[in-house]
């Protein structure tokens, strides 16, 4: 290869350099104000380390609001939803991918086409549906409905994964007499180890943080997920900004920690999913 | 105290409630079985298997949808709550209606249509090319890769409420970061009416969907630059090709098969996006509100995409495999 020109370098490093300014800079301006004293928020300045940082912020956080609970209930309904999420998607995944049964394609063509219905359509008739069901402030409504909110897209990855595995494993096992359960609890899923916990992170992490659905159902304050009880200090009129900030910060690195942890895995199952799923795009 | 009793009692309740979701499962599981073993079905575990997305589809997806279509038929507004009429009167009616007068309390259909197609095409071809531009800068040989690109993609890694509900706030006229470090740099600008002009609105949310959206596009085209062969870029460059020539000519064209579907469901996200145009608007403007909940013409824009999509060779080869 030839050299690379210094110019082009140089030019890479200012891009790279400015965008990574551009998204650092707000997420340290939340750290910031999380950890300056609590009658200073309100700055008209710009520098990111105040002088005298405490917890303060923090400590009234814990102390005065409900935030603890908030996660409780946050952290209660993600692990629920999560585990649901994976056994259906890993279930439908399993009877879509080793039977060959009439009306399959139209089944995965329809669960496919679901995927493509814009969210903002359904809220209304959702809100009438769970009114009708008498689903408001329970959480069963809300942990069915985060359970099959990502299963198509579970679904696509966990049935990439399965047809790569081979089926003389399985073959075995039922010559030996094993059932379909069987073979799919202890054959299958041992095999599919990796791409499970894919699933099961990306559906924590879309769980975690999910504030439409929850706002419809979950009107008592004491059942609240995080992002109802944060969306409360930061009204339009009354900003408990430092309490808020305080909140976001940790809320936020669990979230970062799983993602950045799992890196690798996610990024190349996201783009194995979808270029798989669509293109004959990294295959 | 009283805390610590809220949420050992709510534990109970998600744990009760996640049991119950798991006993309708099975049970659900179990019936099919026992209906496909009555009729003699071989496999009859797996087709209940096969069936249980369906349900679970239909229920919260399907049967939604179902009942749009059912109320589009009706007259339920605040007086007729409880006990709507149905008739294809109402349907001409609502059709009719959305057609002519204001849907928000000025905006009609048109300008709010037209509103959302500039944002998704603003949006698409933003996301598109700063994407593009960081992922070309984060191939050249540089230092300290690893580290830029973990930098950039962690509006990804952040709960996404969190960030827009800081966002919004950075966005405010006296307080927030956006207009200090403006009046700043360029003192004659002043504080720009974020939060109550309707253009500059827009355009606020449309800097903090590209925050948003930028990571996920820049992964792909990274990804999709991985797989393009050196060996190509090197046969164009013996012939004579610049750098210019060869990233429309070679790169472009290879890594497309891979970024074009990531595209497409970038704008359809896009098109139905609802959390950035609500969050970022807190004053409820209506010159930059986007399409909200207008159920028939969607589902109209929804086949359109569809159709796009099915008209993708590969996915529809994926699903017949």
């Amino acid at each position: 290869m030839n050299k690379f020109p210094r110019s082009l370098l140089i030019l890479s490093y200012l891009i790279l350099i400015l965008a990574s300014v551009l998204v650092l800079y707000p997420v340290l301006r939340v750290v910031a104000t999380s950890i300056r004293p609590f009658d200073r928020i309100m700055t008209y300045g710009l520098s990111l380390i105040p002088d005298d940082a405490d917890l303060s912020n923090y400590v009234r956080l814990i102390r005065d609001t409900d935030f603890l609970l908030w996660l409780a209930n946050s952290l209660g309904v993600t692990a629920v939803t999560s585990w649901l999420s994976v056994s259906i998607a890993a279930m439908s995944a399993y009877g879509l991918t080793r039977r060959n049964f009439r009306g399959r394609n139209a089944v995965l063509i329809s669960i496919f086409l679901t995927q493509l219905i814009p969210g903002s359509v359904l809220i209304v008739p959702t809100y009438l549906m769970i009114l009708r069901l008498e689903l408001v402030n329970s959480f069963i409504g809300i942990i069915f409905a985060y359970s099959v909110s990502g299963i198509t897209f579970s679904i696509w990855l966990i049935r990439g994964y399965f047809r790569g595995i081979p089926v003389e494993a399985e073959e075995a096992a039922m010559m030996d007499g094993a059932g379909p359960l069987r073979i799919f609890a202890q054959v299958l899923l041992p095999q599919a180890m990796p791409i499970l916990a894919v699933v099961f992170i990306m559906s924590m992490l879309g769980g975690w943080s999910e504030f439409i659905l929850a706002r419809f159902i979950l009107i008592e304050a004491s059942m609240f997920t995080w992002p109802l009880g944060l969306n409360r200090f930061t009204g339009q009129y009354r900003t408990l900004w430092g309490i808020y900030s305080a909140a976001a910060v940790l809320v936020s690195i669990p979230a970062a920690a799983v993602f950045y942890a799992m890196g690798g895995h996610l990024q190349e199952g996201l783009a194995r999913g979808s270029g798989g799923g669509l293109g004959k795009a990294s295959r | 105290m009283k805390t610590v009793h809220l949420i050992l009692g709510n534990s109970a309740s998600v744990i009760g409630a996640g049991l119950g979701v798991s006993a309708a499962v099975a049970l659900f599981l179990i019936l099919i079985r026992q209906i496909a073993v009555r009729r003699n079905q071989p496999d009859a575990t797996m087709t209940a298997f096969a069936i249980l997305p369906v349900l679970a589809l239909g229920i919260t997806i399907g049967f939604p949808l179902f009942y749009t279509v059912i109320l589009s038929f009706g007259n339920m507004d605040l007086f007729h709550f409880h006990n709507p009429d149905f008739s294809i009167g109402n349907f001409i009616g609502h059709i009719v209606e959305i057609f002519t007068r204001p849907i928000l309390r000025n905006d009609g259909l048109g300008i709010i249509f037209l509103r959302t197609l500039i944002w998704m095409l603003l949006q698409t071809g933003l996301q598109f090319m700063l994407g593009l531009v960081l992922a070309l800068a984060l191939s050249a040989p540089i230092r300290g890769k690893r580290m830029f690109q973990t930098i950039l993609i962690l509006p990804w890694a952040i709960p996404g409420t969190i960030s827009l509900m800081t966002l919004r706030y950075e966005f405010h006229p006296t307080f927030g970061f956006v207009n200090l470090l403006l009046s700043r740099v360029f003192p004659a600008l002043g504080g720009i009416p974020w939060w109550s002009d309707g253009l500059w609105n827009f355009i606020s949310m449309n800097i903090v969907g590209l925050w948003l959206g930028i990571p996920f596009m820049l992964v792909m085209i990274l990804g999709a630059l991985r797989g393009v062969d050196p060996n190509c870029l090197e046969a164009a460059r013996i012939d004579g090709a610049g750098r210019a020539r060869m990233l429309i000519s070679i790169t472009l064209p290879l890594i497309a098969p891979t970024i074009v579907p990531a595209m497409m469901f970038s704008a359809i996200y896009k098109f139905n996006e609802f959390g950035v145009p609500f969050f970022m608007n807190p004053q409820g403007l209506e010159s930059s509100q986007l399409l909200l909940c207008l159920a028939l013409v969607n589902v109209g824009i929804l086949f359109l995409m569809v159709m796009l999509v099915l008209r993708f060779r590969g996915m529809h080869r994926e699903i017949l495999r």
